[in-house]
């Protein structure tokens, strides 16, 4: 009897027929299909929140003014959300990579979190503070993400073991490290939460707008964004990247190592996945502080969908989401629906962003 | 001898949640519709049984109530991978997110909690004594005073045998999975067949989240199935959705989940590296999986191919 093919493999059937075996890229998972798709989801996803808070609230239409106005209260918002942009563009450029080389890198979250301690770690015991202390803790946050993200790409090149299930299961596995590694060994002994000592202020990201929480940080995601736009669209192994993404076995008879793109861009992916956490800890929360994360990792591929995979459209994603967030906290303040609202349009994005049939030309496809 | 029959006392009850929502879970992973939101499932179905449990004061409609919500979760994912036709491991992935957000908003919100939902007058699902059975050495001891749960997993594991290897359904769940075009040329919907087989594994998981919640403790916090659904489901990878392998799978993983209790309890492994378990034996088996599998397409010659069959490919 043949053995039943499992999730495992289900994704890279196609490519096992009609491609010799040492070809273990595989297409894209997800390919959005316009930009009006991305805007029809997110006018559902904000209804069905309409919904819910119809549902459950006591004064809907305060909290609903909340959610999505609450940003632009005042300046010191406004700011946050530009924080907060920061980072989801980040993990968002961070997915990007990994979708258009075929693989879905779900494990940013954990990347994220490892790369926030690392950034702590460095940037608190770097002899001298500045903006040497803050590369060198950024460059290692990178490091740290693209580490993480090793044995799961080595073991998709290879044998081409499901990246979604191992980066996914490697995002546990992350959460226990860091909470293992800071109780164990970089605890702030005077704190009662599960942190990392205070960061002294040289090695903070300089602020933008103070009060608020919004740095530097976001001038070099707006880099990172022209950078992979340049190499994205305007370079030859950028184009040769999309047609690895697209048709891994049609690159390969062109001579191109669709491969080591996939491998390249799998690391590169936990490296800007670990650099947003670097951006996290020495721009906002200024320590390692366990929940640093509100799943900025997760966030960022409903960003990325959003953003269809463009640079451009990632930031204004970004921003977007950002601020239904900094809504969301508002929202908790003035009524009684909770954040984890954001949580719930997050799961509904993505179901209605990698749908095949919601705004493709035509209706139904 | 106690040690031992406290032990398997314990082993037992950690096994039951993997294994009824493994066998669940398998279905859908034979039928090629993979469930990874099993661990979703659960948390949905611990709430709607513990919730139902409190308001009508009967563990059984609890029970009930738990399966129902596994089911209406797993439509749920149904409908997002047939009919969106998303791609079904994203939307599992959606829906895991959607439970814990899910779950979040309706014990804060709905249910006036903060964090965890332990509401009073409760009645747990009962445990069954033996009598003068529980004499019987070792295994009296182990066996006594189980959930009730515990018998039916016994009969789920039967049950699963019966229907994979027996049944009309069951041989067209596996048509389905091992080729979707023959399956439908011999008049089969293959939708239809996976959306059911979701639909078992949806309620298979509510069983599971029912034992986590109702069980023991009457409690519920967002963190409560603390990874079963992914053991369940590893189990399901490792035992190459077969039943006999996923049922040895369960157990394998059940027994290492009352040693990682009993070694916490103990204080002799750290606590956060024991809880990082199953996630690194979910990672283990897929590798395991994907290497062997590997292996075996290297010397499969049977495809059609320009070089001649002799010659092994690769």
């Amino acid at each position: 009897m043949s053995t039943p093919t499992t999730s495992s493999e289900a994704d890279v059937e196609g490519a096992k027929r009609k491609a010799p075996l040492f070809l273990t890229a595989t297409a894209r998972r997800v390919v959005p299909l316009g930009l009006r798709q991305s805007i029809v989801a997110v006018l559902i996803g904000v209804a069905i929140c309409f919904v819910i808070i119809l549902v459950v609230a006591d004064e809907p239409f305060v909290a609903f003014q909340a959610f999505v106005l609450g940003t632009f209260r005042n300046p010191y918002s406004i700011g946050t959300m530009l924080a907060i942009a920061t980072i989801l563009a980040c993990t968002a450029f961070a997915s990007t990579v990994g979708f258009r080389a075929g693989a879905f890198n779900i494990g940013t979250e954990g990347q994220l979190v490892l790369g926030g301690l690392t950034a702590a770690v460095v940037a608190g015991s770097f002899p001298t503070g500045g903006i040497l202390a803050q590369i060198v803790a950024l460059l290692a946050a990178a490091a740290a993400g693209a580490l993480w993200i090793l044995i799961p790409t080595v073991l998709r090149v290879r044998w081409r073991t499901n990246e979604i299930l191992t980066t996914l299961m490697a995002n546990y596995i992350a959460a226990d490290i860091a909470l293992f590694m800071v109780n164990n060994f970089f605890r702030d002994t005077t704190s009662g939460a599960v942190e990392t000592p205070p960061l002294d202020e040289s090695v903070w990201l300089a602020r933008i707008l103070p009060p608020s929480q919004a740095n530097i940080g976001i001038v070099i995601v707006i880099l990172i964004a022209v950078a992979l736009w340049i190499w994205f669209d305007r370079t030859r192994s950028g184009k040769r990247g999309e047609v690895s993404g697209l048709q891994p076995a049609f690159a390969e008879y062109l001579g191109i190592r669709s491969v080591s793109f996939l491998r390249n861009s799998m690391l590169l992916s936990g490296a800007l996945a670990g650099f947003a956490g670097g951006l996290a800890i020495l721009g906002i929360s200024h320590s390692y502080i366990e929940g640093f994360s509100p799943q900025y990792g997760f966030l960022g591929i409903t960003v990325a969908l959003i953003g269809r995979l463009r640079p451009l459209g990632i930031l204004v994603a970004a921003a977007l989401y950002a601020t239904l967030i900094t809504g969301a906290t508002a929202m908790q303040s003035v009524s009684d629906v909770p954040f984890s609202l954001v949580f719930v349009l997050q799961g509904i994005l993505i179901l209605l962003i990698t749908s095949q049939r919601i705004g493709s030309r035509g209706g139904a496809a | 001898m106690n040690v031992v029959g406290d032990f398997l006392s314990l082993a037992f009850s950690s096994t039951i949640p993997i294994i009824v929502t493994a066998l669940g879970g398998m279905f859908a992973e034979r039928a090629r519709a993979t469930n990874i939101a099993l661990d979703g499932t659960m948390l949905i179905s611990a709430l709607a049984a513990i919730a139902v449990g409190a308001t009508t004061g009967s563990p059984w409609l609890g029970l009930v109530g738990g399966v129902v919500a596994g089911m209406a979760y797993a439509a749920l994912l149904a409908f997002a991978a047939f009919v969106l036709r998303c791609d079904i491991l994203i939307a599992g992935i959606a829906a895991n997110l959607l439970a814990t957000g899910i779950t979040l908003l309706v014990v804060q919100n709905v249910l006036q909690s903060t964090g965890t939902y332990a509401p009073g007058g409760v009645t747990l699902l009962p445990r069954i004594p033996l009598g003068p059975l529980a004499e019987i050495p070792v295994l009296g001891r182990a066996v006594d005073g189980q959930s009730v749960l515990f018998y039916l997993a016994i009969a789920a594991v039967v049950a699963s045998i019966i229907t994979m290897n027996r049944t009309r359904w069951g041989v067209h769940v596996k048509a389905v999975g091992e080729s979707e075009e023959a399956a439908e040329a011999a008049g089969l919907r293959p939708t239809l067949i996976r959306t059911s087989a979701l639909l078992v594994s949806g309620a298979a998981a509510g069983i599971g989240g029912t034992y986590l919640s109702m069980s023991s403790v009457a409690s519920f916090n967002s963190e409560l199935t603390g990874g079963l659904g992914f053991i369940a489901f590893a189990a399901v990878i490792f035992g190459r959705a077969m039943p006999g392998w996923t049922i040895l799978a369960s157990v394998l993983f059940g027994i290492a989940t009352a040693l990682s209790i009993q070694l916490q309890g103990a204080g002799i492994i750290d606590q956060q590296l024991l809880h990082s378990l199953p996630y690194i034996a979910t990672i283990v088996a897929l590798a395991f999986r994907s290497i062997r599998e590997f292996r075996r397409n290297r010397f499969d010659v049977s495809d059609t191919s320009f070089l001649p069959a002799i010659i092994p490919r690769g």
